[in-house]
């Protein structure tokens, strides 16, 4: 075979110019540390990563929504708890007060004080979270009692909590019923008005008819067992919600690193492409630099 | 047998000149050994009966016939894949995934969604979701405009190439008269020839073509195998024409020199005006097909979902996209309802009236959608359609680079071939240049030993 000076000249050029791609690409994933940048880099895995980031953003999305909730369930536990210490000190005081011993000057007063306490239970029932109140059923922008204690809504159809997304196809609840906690509702017959209760006992202690007073005690018995109910399902949500906090965070984790195996460049494969490349371009180089030197001219 | 002096000094005479005419070919290799195109030169001696001389019969111009009409093949692929590659580099980073991205806007918008469900009457969350899905909207309108820009950009290079295929013709047919009228003085034509190779090589990157040599030299260009673009002294040109009926891009006619013209677009294949062609009527087309799909799959289905919820002012049926009037144009022209961003109550995030506020069942709803195969013909989910167009382009930009690659590999070996037959060795011309001037050097000694001769003769 012939081995004419353009074809030197050409197998220099190219080994010269494939060489100076191959150090171009290596120092790209070097410095950015990423395999996948565009599409054409590996066309199914930036596919998949793509689809993972979706996940990954979804993730998040259920993160946040768990956070809020467990803000707004901690906020109505709050509550919830509170209302239950105030019902024991009511059945306290009634307990106390339906004794014929006393006398209707001390009825009195611990009338008032049950007024105050059912003011408080009103105030509680009204808990807000930022804007919203927490145990309004669907319309969360009004509060869900009135300062008489009157329900502002329909408790026998506004009864669900509110759902949000926590999870792949899992809905979970971020908030606490006010009517279930507080509310005397059709569909369950056993219940009681928690404020109706307490004025009850109010207008009874104001009466000095101590069998009225003990005939409130299973009333309030049931208030508090209302309450309580409520307490133990919201510490039920929020049990759930920490449930679905911890897959988000593994899914999140999985995802994040699953996305990593596929679009980042694996540092020490990376640099050690980099010295590949780079000894590569030294020799075609070298090689050129050679090509160029040797013909008969110089030894004529 | 009894040699004349006279004889002698003609022997010595044309083995100088012989080799004078050797020296001068070898010296013409050297001087174009950089020379694109320049194909070797060979001198021919054959020995001279006349006077028992040599004679320099012939200088013949190396060749080498079958790597040519594969060299042509591998320029058209080549020049094809390189005029597709700047528009399609450029989509590959438009559907590169990052921040922004097509498939980043469409998953925060959904998330909008989901975090509106947390407190459906929160005005910042409603403008957040309003916000976000005018992101999705202008990068979807963004892409189908990149995609459209690539297609009229590459569709006006066109006319450049259109004029520089004419000037080769009509330089290919001229080359073709002169060769012809060079060898009818009985010289030879290889600078003409040399020239002719290289233009015909540089047709080839525009469009695939075919070349054979009949009769006196004279190449014949075809295009599409059939189409003469050269015959003998006569060219055929191409005319590039705006034309509603290739949505107000370019036509290619080829009109013949009788003046007859016919519409070759879609025949066109390989080189540059074949690699644009094909890149803005089918390439850029289909992923604008598939975004103009996926635009009017979003907005239906969106809307659909949307207008069975209600309001926070309790009304319902109200579109969130604005309608799309059909699919074609779907992605450039989409856009939100009109003053939405002004009116976030209108987002319909409840399923009943009396929950209008507060209620967030119907935003359940529009979150299902991102779970259905909505998208590709009901085949995929609107995020797995964003990942399948994103393999699309990748996989687009990958082949047309391994078709550039390849032919550029593949022009490397088949320039070798060339170069090996045709080219220039330094090493071979200083060789052939020593040995004739050695030649040189004994036709010289030749006559001086004659003129000895005569001078013994002379001087009896």
């Amino acid at each position: 075979m012939r081995v004419t000076e353009s074809q030197l000249q050409s197998l220099a050029l190219r080994s010269l110019s494939d060489n100076r791609v191959r150090l171009l690409d290596a120092q790209e994933a070097a410095m950015t540390g990423r395999r996948v940048d565009t599409p054409s880099d590996d066309p199914t895995a930036s596919a998949r990563a793509r689809l993972l980031g979706a996940l990954q953003t979804e993730s998040e999305g259920y993160l946040s929504n768990v956070e809020y909730g467990e803000l707004r369930l901690q906020q109505a536990e709050i509550a919830l708890s509170e209302g239950t210490s105030i019902l024991v000190r009511v059945k306290e005081l009634a307990m106390a007060m339906a004794n014929e011993t006393m006398n209707a000057e001390q009825r009195a007063g611990t009338a008032t004080e049950i007024d105050e306490l059912r003011r408080s239970m009103i105030d509680l029932a009204g808990t807000k979270q930022g804007d919203e109140f927490v145990f309004a059923n669907v319309n969360s922008t009004s509060t869900p009692v009135d300062p008489n204690g009157n329900f502002t809504y329909d408790v026998d159809t506004f009864f669900d909590s509110r759902q949000v997304e926590i999870g792949p196809s899992a809905r979970g609840e971020i908030s606490a019923s006010g009517a279930h906690a507080f509310a005397q509702r059709t569909a369950n017959p056993n219940s009681v008005d928690v404020f109706q209760v307490l004025t009850d006992l109010s207008a009874a202690l104001n009466a000095n008819d101590p069998a009225a007073v003990r005939a409130e005690i299973d009333n309030i018995d049931q208030a508090h067992g209302q309450v309580v109910a409520e307490r133990s399902k919201v510490g039920i949500r929020l049990n759930r919600l920490s449930i679905a906090r911890d897959s988000a965070v593994q899914a999140r984790d999985l995802y994040v690193q699953l996305e990593s195996d596929l679009v980042d460049a694996d540092a020490s494969e990376a640099f050690t492409k980099l010295t590949l490349a780079d000894t590569a371009l030294q020799a075609s180089i070298t090689v050129a630099s050679r090509l160029q030197g040797t013909t008969l001219l110089n030894a004529l | 047998m009894t040699v004349g002096l006279v004889s002698l000094l003609q022997t010595g005479k044309s083995s100088l000149l012989s080799h004078q005419s050797g020296i001068s070919t070898a010296s013409q290799n050297l001087a174009n050994v950089n020379t694109e195109g320049f194909s070797k030169r060979d001198a021919l001696f054959q020995a001279d009966g006349r006077y028992n001389g040599l004679s320099n019969v012939d200088v013949r111009r190396r060749r080498a016939m079958f790597v040519g009409v594969n060299i042509l093949a591998q320029e058209s692929r080549k020049a094809g894949a390189e005029a597709k590659m700047t528009a399609l580099a450029s989509l590959d980073r438009v559907y590169a995934d990052g921040d922004g991205s097509l498939g980043d806007r469409l998953d925060k918008f959904f998330d909008t969604i989901r975090t509106l469900e947390t407190s459906p009457t929160d005005g910042d969350l409603r403008t957040n979701m309003v916000a976000q899905a005018q992101a999705l909207v202008d990068k979807i309108k963004a892409t189908a405009t990149e995609i459209e820009t690539q297609r009229i950009q590459s569709d006006q290079t066109l006319e450049d190439a259109v004029a520089r295929v004419n000037a080769i013709t009509s330089n290919i047919a001229s080359l073709n008269e002169q060769i012809s009228k060079i060898k009818g003085a009985g010289d030879d034509a290889y600078e003409a020839m040399d020239r002719r190779d290289n233009l015909v090589r540089e047709l080839s990157t525009f469009v695939d073509i075919t070349t054979f040599e009949g009769d006196d030299a004279q190449v014949t260009v075809l295009f599409n195998g059939a189409q003469p673009l050269v015959e003998n002294h006569v060219s055929a040109q191409l005319e590039a024409t705006l034309d509603p009926n290739y949505g107000n891009l370019r036509r290619i006619d080829l009109v013949h020199d009788s003046g007859v013209r016919h519409d070759i677009t879609q025949e066109m294949e390989g080189g540059t005006i074949g690699g644009i062609i094909e890149l803005r009527d089918e390439t850029l087309p289909t992923l604008l097909d598939q975004l103009d799909n996926f635009a009017f799959d979003l907005a239906t289905n969106f809307n659909a979902a949307h207008a069975t919820g209600f309001g926070l002012d309790g009304v319902s049926g109200r579109d969130f996209f604005q309608a799309p009037t059909g699919v074609a144009g779907a992605a450039s022209s989409l856009s939100l309802v009109a003053d939405l961003d002004n009116n976030t109550d209108w987002i319909a995030a409840s399923t009943s009236a009396v929950e209008a506020i507060g209620g967030n069942d119907n935003l359940a709803v529009l979150l299902d959608l991102e779970d259905q195969a909505l998208a590709g013909a009901n085949t995929r989910t609107f995020r797995e359609e964003i990942a399948n167009a994103m393999s699309s382009v990748g996989r687009l930009v990958q082949a047309n680079n391994v078709v550039a690659t390849e032919s550029a590999s593949e022009l490397q070996q088949l320039n070798a071939i060339r170069d090996s037959a045709t080219g220039v060795s330094i090493d071979e011309e200083m060789l052939d240049l020593t040995r004739y001037q050695r030649g040189y050097q004994a036709g010289a000694k030749i006559i001086e030993t004659t003129e000895m001769m005569y001078d013994v003769i002379l001087s009896l």
